[in-house]
């Protein structure tokens, strides 16, 4: 059985790297990440209420939108944010696909794209575009979103 | 802001959790089983909720049960939205969870959350609703039973504190054996609360069921809707009308849409879909 009821340091791996850190047992993942222990600020609180996705991380590669999570479910999990991407393929095609704006979306966009590029099948369009649906970008087109990840992604119709 | 005193327990295993439960009940806590979450932490940041502990279910292997063993298929109610689909046991199932909230939220919203949402939409609950064989396993304190889900059943799933659903099963047979369609109609998004779902399947002896979700505060089914729409002699749209007339509650009006536009969108997407069902060989 994991307990948590006060405060208390923990060890999360994040970026692949194990971070300690205290937490509190009420406290989100998406507090945890932004918080000054970790300053990790790419995940973006948005709605809070899991409706626009800006909050996207992947925890154990599945995208997750971190304001609905608490910290203490992810211990022994595996956390990326757009932080631990490297020079992913995914963030050059943001860039040469001019898909974004503000950029206030972009993260949460860009983890969904990266996780759908890793997964073993190659999607359909229609499966590019019901993952996508889980964010929400309020000042860019979503076409430019969808190009750039759908470039990244291998394509199911090729030969 | 979520409370940050809220305690967090994680179960290992059926006992522990109901264990958990009467332990913190005991000491005047206020537990709360907890699935995905998604529920429980957006009501918890706007004090809609009054709990002061989770007990986290979804590191007990009896709920993350999936198989398909001696002519029953069995449902694990910690299995995310996305793995119900993605092994697609119940392709009715399957086609009518992956219509809820978004990819990524059905990957973090399990099946034993979604059954037992206070919210009125639970639609996974539909393909159930309209199987006779479905049963519901569930620990409490007096141990482990399983129920048929229609003596459960009265607008929610009817547990009793400190009671949680283990996992959820149906007859392989019921589950395969007729046509179905499941459609979920929005007002404009494709990613919203149904202003109306609707599950329809057709048995090889053109006997017709249904279940509905966004038409009133629960989902629901009901025999004489089934009769309505089982009548071959009438025509889908003719029959689509009367049932209408045998709902068990007035249609809502709400920020989806009106009575009047609910009404509406459910006789077309009804009779379209009888139509669909009776028209393909
Ligand atoms: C962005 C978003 C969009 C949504 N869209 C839809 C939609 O389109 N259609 C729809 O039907 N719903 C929708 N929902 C609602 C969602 O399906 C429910 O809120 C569901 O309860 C969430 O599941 P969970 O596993 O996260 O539940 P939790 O938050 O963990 O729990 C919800 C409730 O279920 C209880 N519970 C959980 N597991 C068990 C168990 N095994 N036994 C007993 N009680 C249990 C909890 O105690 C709690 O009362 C949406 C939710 C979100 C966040
Ligand atoms: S901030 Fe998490 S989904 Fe909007
Ligand atoms: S680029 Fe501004 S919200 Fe998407």
């Amino acid at each position: 059985m994991k307990t948590l009821t006060r405060p208390e340091q923990v060890t999360l791996t994040i970026n692949g790297e194990g971070r300690d850190v205290v937490i509190y047992p009420g406290e989100t993942l998406l507090y945890t990440l932004r918080g000054d222990a970790l300053g990790l600020t790419g995940a973006k609180p948005g709605c809070e209420n899991g409706d626009c996705g800006a909050c996207t991380v992947l925890i154990d590669n599945i995208p997750t939108k971190s304001c609905m999570v608490l910290t203490a479910e992810v211990e022994n999990r595996h956390v990326t944010t757009v932080e631990g991407l490297e020079d992913a393929p995914i963030q050059h095609a943001f860039v040469d696909n001019s898909a974004f704006q503000c950029g206030y979306c972009t993260s949460g966009f860009i983890m969904v794209g990266h996780a759908l590029s890793q997964h073993a099948d190659a999607p359909d369009d229609s499966r590019v575009v019901e993952w996508l649906r889980s964010n929400i970008c309020r000042c860019t087109g979503y076409q430019e979103i969808y190009d750039a990840v759908r470039s990244v992604c291998q394509d199911s119709t090729a030969p | 802001m979520i409370p940050l005193s809220l305690r967090y327990y994680r179960a290992d295993s059926v006992d522990e959790a109901l264990e958990l439960f009467h332990k913190i009940s005991h000491e005047h806590g206020k537990p709360i089983f907890y699935g995905g979450g998604t529920e429980i932490l957006t009501r918890a940041r706007v004090q809609d909720i009054d709990v002061d502990a989770v007990i986290d279910l979804k590191g007990i292997p009896a709920l993350k049960i999936h198989q398909d063993k001696g002519g029953r298929l069995e449902f694990g109610a910690a299995l995310h939205l996305t793995d119900v689909a993605e092994k697609n046991l119940w392709p009715l199932l399957t086609a009518t969870a992956d219509r809820v909230a978004d990819h990524t939220s059905r990957g973090q919203i399990t099946l034993g959350g979604n059954l037992l949402s206070i919210l009125p939409y639970r639609e996974a609950i539909l393909p159930f609703l309209i199987s006779d064989s479905a049963t519901a396993r569930v620990a409490g304190p007096n141990g482990v039973r399983t129920r048929p889900f229609s003596e459960l059943f009265d607008e929610t799933l009817r547990l009793s504190p400190g009671e949680f659903l283990i996992s959820a099963g149906v007859d392989q047979d019921e589950a395969l054996g007729p046509r179905f369609k499941s459609r979920k109609m929005t007002r404009i998004d494709w990613i919203d609360y149904p202003l109306v779902t609707v599950v329809v399947t057709r048995n090889p002896r053109g006997a017709i069921r249904a279940a509905f979700s966004g038409w009133t505060t629960y989902p629901f089914s009901s025999p004489r809707i089934d009769r309505a729409l089982s009548d071959g002699k009438r025509s889908p749209e003719e029959r689509a009308k009367e049932a209408l007339h045998h709902m068990p509650a007035p249609a809502v009006s709400d920020i989806h849409g009106s009575r009047e536009y609910r009404e509406f969108v459910t006789e077309y997407t009804l009779a379209g879909m009888l139509r669909e069902l009776e028209d393909t060989p």
